[in-house]
């Protein structure tokens, strides 16, 4: 069970940002020639990123990666195995067995190119066909901050704004990729190679404003992870250790998904009904949400039974967003039927400790 | 069906429901009792047993005084318990300890993995029983509790009353006022700076944590932030603080979190009602130097400094950790071969003795992942040596089997050999073990032994295809005037699969003695879980009734993945039917689910053959006859349609094939009765036209070889279109196993009208 003990108070609402100020996009870049720092790709063994939105990619007739010589790498059955060749020479190099797969395990792969020492790390699994998803990423140190860029769409590059995925400093909580990137307070734009091998940094001189999450979030809990994008894909950040708020570039921001923890504990936050979040220029925008949370919940009368389903239960937080995969599942809610005019309990209900 | 929805605000509900569930909610009446616990591999472990009305039962529970759960049981422990009543509330759960109880009034779901995870590695220090769930804050809140770890016990008791007066600081501890929050207790501490912060009493892991982000602000990424007091206690004094997320938040800002480690040199006395805790040494401070040491490389994401630990410390608590971490930061970097031989020697080195084998197996499987052949080879070698100690004796044996596989592979037969003979000892049904072995004793020549491989691996799903290839091979060595069919190899696997037959043969009654032929669609698939229930009834069918009787034609789905069985015909059948999952549809008109476990079968093979007497009671308006035969490899024949013009209805031709050789997920290995494609020009059936002469007469003739192809052409374009990986075996069609099927069907409907099944002989030597 998680308590997300939820402030049952409203507060006042937070400071917003002033209505007349539209939206601005900043120009093309035509300021300072971009620094450029070589990427290096890393290999995790153990994969503890958490990316916006992950990929599970099928295998097909095999892989391909941006920048190597080699070709793609191919891929076949043999009776419920795997065979990859990872070398590019188009023979049979591994063999993954079904087994391997079990209760969620998803083997490392490391393919390398014939004709480069580069690398490239997938995981595996068996998801109704044979899958893959990154187990691996570019680094680049800028400032003293590391900057991680990960396949997340299964391209096989690492360029796509708003489609692979970005960590800024310590942790394992990712952003989509995004042109800009904080680095300690500043703000820079960031171009990736399509093959990662280099990283292209120059400082922003578009229109900043501050985006603040923290502020008006009312709960017991932690926010853990907290990823906007804004509306036209081009700008993502991970709030969720900004807890002074963050310095982003002036446009409309919205909530991609966040995570909101206690202990083992943690709820993921959905956009729901949460509306943009309007940064302007020079201005700070503090989204009001999080508690009381409003629950919502479906039920049916059958053969004189009233029916309750874990699944028909909706948790809206004061913003309009949603929460939902609470995990551990933990406690029922309990279901408190009521005679109408006398107000008596005419019976209560949890569900079953299994759902 | 659902009428209505309501919106009440989280005050009713939620306050009643997830969010503010207060301590009276996990507990009936607070007794006093000891809890005896103990530390494994950091985790702290209650031994006790747990029961309800219904039953009681030993087990280990982890305490977690830091996890604001109440009471998290594994379903299997809660299974036997029967916690969970029909109506969906649940049993009062009693946690009995030495001399005491304690009541929960419900369980709660955990994460069953990490409690499975955690027996399977520690099950010689757990004993006899499994960790099964865990005690949490909500629990333990209604308590006063004594943290005795040193000694080897929690005690608790009731709430105390209400007092003013407190307890004295002992000399070196500390008395002090605590904060609750989240139904944790939360400790004052104070650094060097002097600014207040706390820290949350925490027993779920080891190290006392303190925040990763804090210590990096101020410049001590490894966690040295200098002292931190609790009253007069230093915690700097005992243990080295480990940085790390701290997922909790508190109004006077969330330093950390206590260890169980600290915890075994300090008594803490939780006197919950008067918000107060006494802490008590227990043992003479001691500089944590090796804890400190590896907290720094741990840090230092610099692989040198790792191995600088485990030379100074290799015997110290974190030696396992640090040993992992290196590999870890070696394939992260990329290394020579020497660095990663060290890292496997000191993973080796710091592992349990008696799992040596097993965390072997696990390292072997991943170093192939990442390429590295030879280390993997190394690593085998490595955990073979520690294989008798081993604690799980399979480990050893799949050492051996992927050790043979590789040098086999690699053109070292002879040690392969002995290493895929140690296998067999323990894996005599492993299908890739047997398969290796018959390569081998086929590369010597001894085609007997290897033909006897070849067939214990032609059963096996990961193993089939390529055993398949080895005994056609052999077969036409050893005996080249028997081809392999599929009714040889039935024979050579007889007793080696699980098989149904029914006890007696269909006797009709006067009220089913009628014209009326049954159609069974069974609509399945190679890969799916539980279709072997399914399938092991359909085998019982089969024999119950006659195929005068009972035609059998079955569709091979695309879900969950499709199979090599899987063509255009049977997207047809699942288009018409909706399959969701193995299911019987018998004359289109019942359904019957097909996915079920093994011991299931007579179920299914009961509702099954019921399905089909209720059928053979409606006697039909027509008339099927087929004629069908196989010559050099086409099938062709007539069929016939008797009876009454009517509109709506088609007449549909199926060319089936009676045993198909395809082990799959689902553990079935001969597949009965397949549809390989339609013998009339399309899969959706030809309109009914009854001749003037009261018949509908047609002809058909068509080639395996054609169907073959335009089936694996389907295949190859469901592959390119959907990115999906299948495996063209099995679908060639073996001439003598071929049937035909006719069947008459109201298209709006899907009702069978009528249905015919004819075997095709051959009337051809080949």
């Amino acid at each position: 069970m998680l308590y997300l003990s939820f402030c049952l108070v409203c507060t006042s609402i937070a400071t917003g940002t002033p209505e007349s100020a539209p939206p601005t996009v900043d120009a093309a870049v035509a300021g300072p020639t971009p620094e450029a720092v070589a990427g290096r790709y890393k290999v995790y063994r153990n994969w503890e990123f958490t990316l916006p939105q992950e990929r599970w990619t099928p295998v097909g007739e095999g892989l391909a990666f941006e920048g190597f010589g080699s070709g793609s790498f191919r891929a076949a059955l043999d009776g419920t195995a795997l065979l990859l060749d990872t070398d590019g020479d188009g023979e049979t190099d591994l063999r993954i067995a079904a087994e391997d797969t079990k209760d969620g395990k998803t083997p490392l792969v490391v393919f390398h190119d014939a004709d480069s020492d580069l690398r490239r790390a997938v995981r595996v699994g068996d998801r109704g066909g044979w899958h893959y998803a990154p187990a691996g990423a570019v680094t680049a140190s800028w400032h003293g901050t590391t900057v991680k860029v990960i396949d997340q769409n299964g391209d096989g590059r690492f360029d796509g704004i708003g489609e692979d995925a970005l960590v800024v400093g310590r942790g394992e909580s990712a952003c989509y990729l995004s042109e800009a990137i904080n680095v300690a307070g500043d703000l820079f734009r960031l171009e990736v190679a399509a093959d990662g091998s280099e990283l292209r940094f120059s400082p922003y001189d578009g229109e900043v404003g501050v985006l603040d999450v923290h502020g008006g979030y009312k709960t017991e809990a932690k926010l853990g992870r907290v990823v906007v994008r804004d509306t036209k894909g081009r700008y993502s950040f991970d709030l969720g250790k900004a807890t002074e708020g963050l310095r982003v570039p002036a446009a409309d921001y919205r909530l991609e998904d966040a995570v909101v923890v206690l202990g083992k504990g943690s709820v993921e936050v959905q956009r729901g009904k949460l509306p943009a979040m309007h940064v302007a220029k020079d201005a700070r925008y503090e989204l009001d949400w999080g508690g009381p949370l409003e629950a919502t919940f479906d039920y049916a009368r059958v053969d004189g039974q009233l029916r309750f389903d874990p699944l028909a239960v909706w948790y809206t937080g004061r913003g309009g967003e949603r929460y939902t995969g609470w995990n551990p599942r933990g406690s029922s809610p309990k279901f408190v039927v009521k005679d109408k005019q006398t107000g008596d309990v005419l019976v209560d209900a949890v569900f079953p400790g299994s759902c | 069906m659902i009428e209505r929805s309501l919106r009440l605000l989280a005050l009713f509900v939620g306050a009643a429901l997830w969010l503010c569930a207060g301590p009276n909610a996990h507990a009936q009446a607070a007794q006093q009792g000891r809890i005896p616990v103990k530390l494994v591999a950091g985790r702290l472990v209650a031994r006790c047993d747990v029961s309800t009305e219904v039953r009681r039962i030993p087990v280990n529970l982890f305490v977690e005084y830091d996890n604001p759960c109440g009471l998290e049981l594994h379903n299997r422990a809660a299974d036997p318990l029967k916690t969970e009543l029909p109506d969906g509330s649940q049993r009062t759960i009693t946690i009995h300890f030495q001399g005491g109880e304690m009541f929960v009034p419900g369980r709660e779901l955990g994460d069953e993995d990490e409690l499975e995870a955690f027996t399977k590695w520690y099950s010689t220090e757990l004993g006899d029983n499994a960790v099964v769930g865990t005690i949490g804050a909500a629990v333990l809140a209604n308590y006063h509790l004594v943290f005795d770890l040193g000694a080897g016990a929690i005690e608790y008791g009731p709430p105390l009353a209400r007092s003013a007066e407190h307890v004295v600081a002992p000399s070196g501890g500390a008395s002090v006022p605590v904060s609750i929050k989240n139904e944790m207790v939360w400790l004052p501490v104070l650094l060097d700076d002097g600014v207040p912060r706390t820290m949350a009493l925490g027993t779920s892991r080891y190290d006392t944590i303190v925040d990763e982000d804090f210590c990096e602000l101020r410049g001590h990424p490894a966690g040295d932030i200098g002292s931190a007091r609790i009253g007069d206690c230093d915690l700097s004094d005992y243990v080295a603080l480990r940085p790390a997320p701290v997922p909790f938040t508190h109004r006077d800002g969330a330093l950390g979190v206590l260890g169980s480690g600290l915890l075994q040199k300090l008594r803490v006395e939780v006197d919950r009602a008067n918000r107060w805790v006494t802490i008590t040494p227990v043992a003479e401070p001691e500089l944590p130097v090796a804890d400190r040491a590896f907290f720094e490389a741990l840090v230092s994401e610099d692989s040198e400094q790792v191995l600088a630990y485990l030379d100074a410390y290799p015997e110290s608590r974190c030696a396992a950790e640090a040993a992992d971490l290196l590999l870890d930061q070696l394939v992260a970097e990329g290394f020579e071969d020497e660095q990663l031989d060290d890292a496997l020697t000191w993973i080796d080195r710091t592992c349990q003795p008696d799992l040596r084998a097993t965390a072997a197996l696990e390292r072997m499987k991943e170093l192939l992942g990442l390429g590295l052949t030879a280390a993997a080879v190394r690593a085998g070698e490595l955990g073979v040596e520690g294989g008798r100690d081993d604690r799980y004796p399979d480990a050893v044996h799949q050492l051996h089997a992927q050790l043979g596989t590789i040098l086999l592979d690699a053109g070292e037969s002879r040690e392969a050999w002995k290493h895929l003979l140690s296998a067999a000892f323990g894996l005599p049904e492993d299908g890739m073990v047997n398969l290796q072995l018959g390569r081998f004793y086929e590369q010597e020549g001894r085609y007997r032994r290897a033909f006897s491989r070849y067939v214990q691996a032609v059963i096996q799903p990961e193993s089939s295809p390529r055993a398949m290839e080895g005994l056609v091979r052999l077969q036409a060595v050893m005996n080249p005037d028997e081809a392999l069919s599929i009714d040889l190899i039935e024979r050579l696997i007889a007793g080696k699969v699980e098989g149904f037959g029914a006890a007696t043969k269909y006797e009709f009654t006067p009220e089913t003695d009628t014209n009326r032929v049954v159609l069974i669609e069974h609509l399945t698939n190679a890969h799916e879980e539980f279709a072997n229930g399914g399938a092991l009834a359909l085998e019982g069918v089969l024999d119950h009734f006659e195929r005068d009787n009972v035609a059998v034609i079955s569709f091979h789905m695309s879900t969950p993945q499709p199979d090599p069985l899987h063509n255009a015909a049977a997207r047809r059948a699942d288009l018409l039917h909706d399959a969701q999952e193995s299911v019987f549809v018998v004359n289109g008109r019942a359904r019957v689910p097909g996915r079920a476990r093994t011991r299931q079968k007579e179920e299914v093979y009961g509702a099954l053959r019921s399905a089909v007497i209720a059928e053979l009671r409606r006697p039909s308006d027509y008339e099927l006859q087929v004629d069908a035969h196989v010559k050099d490899g086409v099938v062709s024949g007539e069929v016939v349609v008797e009876g009454p013009e009517a509109a709506g209805i088609k007449l549909e031709l199926w060319l089936v094939e009676r045993g198909v050789l395809f082990p799959g997920k689902s553990k079935v290995v001969i597949h009965r009765m397949v549809v390989r494609d339609a013998l009339l020009d399309s899969v959706r059936g030809e309109t009914l036209a009854i001749g003037a002469d009261g018949k509908m007469t047609r002809s058909f003739s068509r080639s395996l070889a054609d169907v073959r192809s335009a089936n694996e052409a389907y295949l190859l374009q469901r592959q390119a279109e959907k990115s999906e990986l299948i495996e063209l075996v099995s679908t060639a069609i073996d001439p003598g196993q071929v049937s035909v099927v006719a069947v008459l069907r109201r298209s709006f409907t899907g009702e069978v009208m009528q249905a015919r099944y004819v075997e095709a002989p051959r009337e051809d030597a080949e």
